[in-house]
């Protein structure tokens, strides 16, 4: 790699990084979802093993998921406290996918002008742009491109080593890896169409790859499989609220959000690759295409979810780029044009920071994260309602009342071997919609439950001032803020 | 001289289903100790997990669907009928142990005689003993352990006639293959099969005989015995999914590991364009759609999966790989993954019951309730209920009717006594057995269990959570 080519990645991942930090500085809190990392990372650095048993979620519950990503954050929290380890390391992962980006690129077009472009895109992609997210996606997508890496590499011996490091570490990270090995089904069946003999070391590869991904998935969800069967692939989300994990979005924003140019570079490449060049040159880009065709398929499977699809979708766009860039300079080359070949990387360039940079900031901007003054209100809980009660919160909040409250959740978004999901999720909604109080004060009995949050966020999400059924001697508000609590002082069991 | 060496330690290094292999040679030359052990492990664990969680040592529904054919109230077969009406009860629970070992030393002997590779006869007697689906045939009182005796037996009088030239011993072999066909139709038709490729190898005037009239045989019991396609199903219709049925690592009863099933497909992906393998392949049709129209047809279907798999775990890890150090750890991860669902496994034997409370409380039904009455209980536990309250049940699962496995629905999840109290009386229903296991399943406050507050109903004998409950009759 020349000297300069090294600077300038080198500044690219800095810059990235900086403006990462910054927005994600710049907005208070994480995203709602991250308090359940959080704790996790919090439970391990002080026991050294993951909840797996935790008495809290919905009241108490058993729950398995892969845990490197958490123990990775555990380790980091020894040196710094949580709070920014929470904020710098997903950040910092997530940086550094230009830097492999660029040597994925590099290996398939030999270009570096074209891969410092891929590494931009990579580095400015909005969907990555959740920079208070703490979710295994950060540390999944630069295991993923890592291992795509050393795919791609694999006549180097250590290249080998690194493929199977990566994909260890990938497979204890996400049960996503699925969605490579997929891509390698597909890129066997790519490979077979067009008459291609499969190399036998990448056959090879992929027989580990398979049946070490399974072999791990079995080791940890062995006792959900057993009492959910094949079920936990969708991991028992209530149908109420499915779409939101595997939603249909207009195809205008999915574009967005993976950036215009890319997705029109990267559509031409694929249809080209596909369908017009032969032998050696076609086949490059076949490994990528078969992975974009599995995301789509495991997409709509509903698989994987949406978000992680498109993330890896953008990137894998970040690379086909590098290709078309590179056969747009030889276009140039044999036209009378050529003086455009000299100011096309920096207009190229320009017109990609300035039409992602913007969507980027916005993403960010635009996150979810709750208020000081809400955080406060969970704090509160802590202190102020008794250890063996339970707090009706919305399911975005359920890890707030666990990690913040210390207290028992109602629900929150771990559905995995809980038991009637649906009735669950469908009775939370009629505690924050239910006109009347007898209904509330059932459910309430029902599931054993005494207080009842109302932050802005209910506020928002079912357009309601208050709750409508809180009126009378029934209910005492005890907290009284931007966020109300409720105690439930009625039951309509027979006393004892 | 030393990069010769070095290069010859260097192949033995990684050659690991080849007799170059130490490890792999002495297991070969001495399989036949190695597979009592490890069967003698398996009965071992499976005994030894049933008396820890105080089950019964016999265990399985089908083990009670025989069973409760001697007391005449199951159809069940002839032979097994036979069988157990010789046998002692107190040593009932030996017979299955006593047919798998005569079924594994029938099973090297034979393919000692047909030339079988040693490799191959080690390697799919290995993955078939650590299959869960023959894991739950052997340890059972199962139709498919005697069919398995009966049809090695067959083949072992017909190569032992074949090498020694001795025509009477090959017509010997009519007896047991003749029985054979008193199971089901599709035992008779994979038996069909099989003797078919031995004649498609040895065609001889005796083999072409004794080929004929085993399907005349399977046409007279078909016709006049009216033997069903398949045995069972022994479990209830919500239980009866096809995919935790064949892949034992998803909850069900048995099947087979989803590493085996992988192994499958590549053996099929090996053998593909093989001839030799022609004659094969015509049995997957056939245990497939078995299979699809009763998941009990998951033996016939492990049999020939498991020679899939076998050829393709012979093949995988004979050749020479390109990387090499990827090979050893493939194959041991591949040995990890077989051997979890094996253990899997093991660890859930003890789930399928029944328990000894269970037996307690069906004797208690037989000692203390008049014999005409019906009992309604969960349909996988009716063959308990046969056997040792002899009584007659409400519906069980190999019945295969539609009306009864709605109307047992509807008792189970009706809370309405409009609804219920008619099917009871009009089945003749007047007891009800709740196992621990409906307990907790069913739902408390609607359903069966919330229909028991009413007055109709009166509990009659309880221990821990299992109920015995009488339903008055109305005149």
């Amino acid at each position: 790699m020349k000297k300069e080519t090294k600077s300038v990645l080198w500044s690219i991942f800095i810059i990235i990084l900086i403006i990462r930090l910054v927005l994600a500085f710049t907005t208070p809190n994480l995203t709602y979802e991250s308090y359940f990392h959080l704790k996790q990372i919090e439970h391990i650095s002080e026991t050294g093993v993951p909840l797996y048993q935790d008495s809290l979620s919905y009241g108490g519950r058993s729950q398995v998921f892969l845990p490197l990503f958490h123990y990775l954050l555990a380790f980091f929290s020894l040196f710094l406290p949580l709070g920014l380890v929470a904020k710098i390391v997903p950040n910092l992962l997530i940086a550094t996918l230009p830097l492999i980006i660029f040597q994925i690129s590099k290996r398939i077009t030999k270009n570096e002008r074209a891969s410092l472009l891929s590494a931009v895109i990579a580095g400015l992609l909005p969907i990555h742009y959740f920079t208070n997210a703490l979710t295994s996606t950060a540390l999944f997508l630069p295991l993923l491109f890592l291992a795509i890496y050393s795919f791609l590499n694999l006549k180097k011996k250590k290249f080998l080593y690194l493929y199977a490091g990566s994909f260890l570490f990938m497979s204890l990270t996400s049960s996503a890896t699925l969605l490579l090995l997929m891509g390698f089904g597909i890129y066997i069946l790519l490979s077979f169409i067009e008459g291609r003999k499969m190399d036998r070391a990448e056959a090879e590869l992929i027989l580990f790859s398979v049946l070490f991904y399974f072999w791990i998935q079995f080791l940890f969800f062995k006792n959900v499989l057993i009492e959910s069967g094949i079920s936990i692939i969708w991991q028992n989300i209530p149908p109420q609220i499915v779409a939101q994990y595997f939603p249909k979005i207009p195809i205008l924003e999915a574009i967005l959000l993976v950036s215009i140019i890319p997705f029109m570079a990267g559509i031409y490449v694929a249809y080209r690759s596909l369908f017009q060049l032969k032998g050696v040159k076609g086949q490059k880009n076949f490994l990528l295409i078969s992975l974009v065709i599995s995301t789509t398929i495991l997409t709509w499977l509903r698989l994987i979810e949406f978000k992680v699809s498109l993330a890896f979708f953008g990137l894998v766009l970040a690379i086909l780029f590098a290709t078309f860039y590179q056969e747009t300079m030889n276009y140039f080359q044999h036209t009378k044009s050529k003086q455009l070949k000299k100011y096309f990387f920096l207009i190229i360039g320009t017109l990609l920071i300035l039409s992602m940079i913007f969507p980027a900031i916005n993403v960010s901007l635009d996150q979810k994260t709750p208020f000081e003054n809400d955080l406060e209100a969970f704090q509160w809980l802590e202190k102020n309602v008794p250890k063996k009660e339970g707090v009706i919160a919305l399911l975005e909040e359920g890890h707030l009342v666990t990690y913040y409250g210390k207290r028992e959740n109602f629900m929150d978004d771990q559905f995995s071997m809980i038991d009637n999901i649906e009735k669950r999720f469908a009775d939370l909604n009629s505690l924050f919609t239910t006109k009347f109080q007898t209904h509330a004060i059932s459910l309430l009995d029902e599931y054993d439950y005494k207080y009842l949050m109302f932050t802005p966020l209910a506020q928002e999400k079912y357009g309601i001032e208050r709750f409508d059924y809180i009126k009378g001697k029934c209910f005492d508000k005890i907290y009284d803020n931007e966020t109300k609590i409720y105690l439930a002082r009625c039951t309509l069991n027979e006393e004892n | 001289m030393t990069t010769k060496k070095t290069k010859k330690n260097e192949l033995k290094k990684y050659h690991l289903l080849s007799t170059r292999n130490k490890c792999f040679a002495h297991l070969l030359n001495h399989q036949n100790k190695y597979f009592t052990l490890l069967l003698t492990t398996i009965f071992l664990i499976t005994y030894a997990s049933n008396y820890l969680k105080q089950n019964l040592a016999i265990f399985g529904a089908e083990s009670y669907y025989h069973l409760a054919s001697t007391k005449g109230l199951t159809e069940g077969t002839i032979l097994i009928k036979q069988l157990y009406s010789f046998v002692p009860e107190q040593i009932y629970f030996l017979v299955p142990l006593v047919l798998s070992f005569i079924s594994i030393y029938f099973f090297t002997n034979l393919t000692k005689k047909i030339n079988l590779p040693k490799k191959f006869t080690f390697v799919y007697l290995l993955l078939l003993l650590i299959t869960p689906t023959f894991i739950f045939t052997l340890t059972t009182i199962s139709a498919y352990g005697l069919y398995l005796v009966l049809i090695l037996s067959g083949f072992l009088l017909l190569t032992t006639a074949k090498q020694t030239k001795n025509m009477l011993i090959g017509y010997f072999s009519l007896v047991p293959f003749i029985l054979a066909t008193t199971f089901d139709l599709l035992s008779s038709l994979f038996m069909i099969g099989l003797l078919f490729t031995y004649l498609y190898v040895n065609k001889t005037k005796q083999n072409k005989n004794i080929f004929l009239v085993t399907i005349i045989a399977t046409v007279i019991g078909w016709a006049t015995f009216q033997i069903p396609f398949v045995m069972g199903p022994f479990i209830e219709k919500t239980k009866q999914t096809l995919l935790p049925n064949l892949i034992s690592d998803l909850g069900g009863l048995n099947g087979i590991s989803f590493f085996m099933l992988l192994l499958t497909f590549i053996g099929v992906a090996i053998t593909w364009k093989r001839k030799n393998f022609y004659l094969t392949y015509l049995f997957l049709p056939l245990v497939t759609t078995a299979y699809i129209y009763n998941v009990q047809a998951i033996f016939h279907l492990t049999l020939i999966t498991i020679f899939f798999a076998s050829f393709g775990l012979i093949k995988l890890f004979e050749q020479q790989w390109t990387l090499k150090e990827l090979k050893k750890i493939t194959f041991f991860i591949l040995c990890l993954g077989l051997l979890f669902s094996t253990i899997t496994y093991l660890d859930r034997i003890d789930e399928i019951g029944p328990t000894n409370i269970d037996a307690e409380m069906l004797i208690w039904i037989k000692e203390n309730v008049p014999e005409n009455k019906i009992v309604f209980t969960s349909p996988s536990e009716s063959y308990y209920v046969n056997y040792f309250a002899e009584r007659n049940t409400f519906y069980s699962p190999h019945q295969e009717s539609k009306q009864l496995t709605s109307d047992t629905e509807t008792i189970l999840d009706s809370t309405y006594t409009k609804t219920t109290f008619p099917l009871l009386q009009e089945n003749n229903v007047s007891l009800i057995y709740l196992t621990e296991e409906m307990n907790l399943k069913l739902p408390q406050n609607e359903g069966l269990l919330f229909l028991l507050k009413n007055e109709r109903f009166k509990i009659v004998h309880s221990q821990n959570k299992y109920q015995v409950w009488m339903y008055e009759q109305e005149e």
